[in-house]
């Protein structure tokens, strides 16, 4: 079960993300709408321990998006170093979020 | 059309053997983005592009001038979070903070859209045989040199009152903020604003000195250091161009012996500690008389005690980093140096032992001419502590200093408020408080703290031609 501090800090990461698109210019739109659309999901997810079903489908869809992204970035010459970097981190951070315990 | 430098040097390179910079997040000190440098042909393409938007942007009607600056300011409402989030993390200011500057932002372009129509319109006059008008028209390319240390806004408060006005610009951010300054020019595009009339360069400082003198460059405003700003004023003079020149500041706050020292101690705290102490209106010397000095020393020692240094992303955080490494050491050399020569510190004192570039929350006392401490700005957050035998020696201590950006005297009104008006030589006087520019007041400096004024009507007018036209009766 992931705890609200734990939610917080990859909350953290994919809003630094949002942040830093438009700081790094002539970013691709594709890119830009899938981290805005990470962005607007993450900042939805309620806390894990109250309602651990919405929780896991949001987070399902979190992973899938985080994946989108990392593959899309991988493959991206437009992106800068720093900021594939970034993605990656924020992609493995993502992945290392085990989905909560259903009753 | 170039003058003879750019037609005659498009082409060469650029002296500087790096082409690119490395923004670094002051709190985690890991790489945030790279940026490349402009090429000196670039900065001419620039130029020229600027130069030719003016001629059409200067002859679009005010009231479609004002549109795309609406349109920014909701750009900047909708994404406030968002912005304040980098700039924490491109510079290390406190996330409440950040999003007050942004908002402050947004404030001035509302006022600006407010109150253009009544600063920019035509004033009839009197003239025997006819009548005459006094009109504001833009110049040109307005080059504007901002730092880092408030990224939207240093940048915000002249682009707005300019973009309206009908000028164009170039704006050659300080490079620690390109991140930033590529925001507010992606924010500019999508609100609607022509190609070329607001444009970011990257340069090479050897290329910058080159280009404000161009022709097609009719105004620089610049803000930063003393000695960099005499250096542009030198080279502006050589060419006939107007300046604007917002420097450094050693603001002194005095409290007299009628002061609710709890209060001025708590104003004065955060008048130093604000933008982690790199603000150039920062309280900096606390001039104080005799009969209250112990009282005041004591308490705001323990208050600077209690300052909590941190992330600057979390709300207890009361300081965060420094922007940079060179700027940590400098501070550092420059308290050390005091302390060698005499100085004694009462809290803090030197680089913080933890990740990012942090300078612990110090106060220093037994100060005098000839010390760093004493006699220049102190961009961090030390506080200086000086000793007046009264009000009118705490004056002359305070007028002595070659700034004169701000000030701040506490002690009841009826004492005060003519001692701020008629004997502080600064620009701007705090009164029982520490604020922030407001849009609807005149910012800026005297002696070596610059000359000209950003915000209200001051703004305006600073690079548009105040043109007179004779109208005689046939």
């Amino acid at each position: 079960m992931q705890t609200q501090n734990e939610l917080q800090n990859i909350k953290a990461f994919v809003l630094d993300t949002e942040a830093r698109v438009d700081a790094s210019g002539g970013m691709p739109h594709e890119f830009t709408d899938k981290v805005e659309a990470m962005a607007n999901l993450i900042r939805q997810m309620g806390d894990p321990e109250e309602q651990p079903n919405i929780f896991q489908r949001q987070l399902a869809d979190l992973k899938q998006m985080s994946t989108d992204l990392w593959e899309f970035s991988a493959n991206n010459t437009h992106l800068t170093p720093s900021m594939k970097e970034h993605i990656q981190a924020v992609h493995s951070k993502i992945e290392e979020i085990e989905s909560p315990t259903t009753h | 059309m170039l003058n003879n430098i750019a037609k005659t040097k498009t082409t060469r390179p650029t002296k500087n053997d790096s082409n690119v910079f490395e923004s670094i997040n002051p709190y985690t000190e890991k790489v945030l983005e790279t940026y490349p440098y402009d090429s000196f042909a670039n900065l001419v393409e620039k130029m020229q592009i600027a130069d030719s938007a003016f001629k059409d942007w200067s002859q679009v009607e005010l009231e479609d001038r004002l549109e795309p600056i609406k349109n920014f300011a909701n750009i900047l409402r909708k994404n406030k979070q968002k912005y304040s989030r980098y700039i924490t993390m491109e510079m290390g200011k406190l996330y409440e903070q950040a999003l007050q500057e942004v908002e402050l932002c947004i404030s001035i372009c509302d006022y600006c859209v407010d109150k253009a129509p009544e600063f920019l319109a035509d004033e009839e006059k009197d003239l025997d045989g006819g009548r005459a008008l006094i009109t504001y028209q833009p110049q040109g390319v307005i080059l504007s040199i901002q730092p880092w240390n408030f990224p939207f806004y240093q940048a915000i408060r002249y682009l707005v009152p300019n973009i309206i006005a009908g000028n164009t610009t170039l704006l050659s951010h300080a490079s620690s903020v390109w991140g930033s300054a590529r925001i507010i020019e992606s924010a500019l595009r999508d609100a609607g604003l022509p190609e070329g009339v607001f444009q970011l360069i990257y340069p090479h400082s050897e290329d910058l000195e080159e280009i404000y003198a161009c022709r097609e460059i009719r105004g620089v405003t610049f803000t930063g250091s003393a000695e960099t700003g005499a250096k542009i004023a030198e080279t502006a003079a050589k060419n006939l161009k107007k300046t604007v020149l917002e420097l450094g500041g050693n603001d002194a706050y005095i409290i007299t012996e009628s002061a609710d020292i709890a209060s001025a101690v708590k104003a004065c705290v955060m008048g130093r500690l604000i933008n982690n102490g790199q603000t150039c209106t920062a309280a900096k010397r606390f001039i104080v008389v005799d009969k209250v000095y112990r009282e005041f020393r004591n308490q705001y020692v323990e208050m600077m005690k209690e300052v909590q240094m941190g992330d600057p992303m979390e709300k207890t955080t009361k300081l965060g980093p420094l922007v940079r490494r060179d700027q940590l050491e400098k501070l550092n050399n420059q308290v050390q140096e005091s302390l060698d020569l005499g100085a004694k510190c009462l809290v803090g004192g030197h680089i913080a032992k933890r990740q990012g570039f942090f300078f612990e929350p110090t106060v220093l006392e037994n100060l005098e001419a000839g010390m760093p401490a004493y006699d220049d700005e102190l961009f961090g957050p030390v506080a200086c502590l000086i000793r007046a035998d009264d009000l009118d020696h705490a004056i002359d201590i305070a007028n002595e200093s070659q700034f004169g950006l701000g000030s701040g005297i506490f002690g009841s009104q009826d004492e005060v408020i003519e001692v701020a008006k008629r004997k502080i030589d600064a620009g701007m006087v705090n009164i029982n408080g520490y604020a922030a520019a407001k849009p609807h007041l005149p910012f800026g400096g005297v002696k070596d703290s610059g000359y000209g004024r950003e915000h209200a009507r001051f703004g305006f007018h600073e690079f548009v031609n105040i043109k007179a036209l004779q109208i005689f009766n046939n």
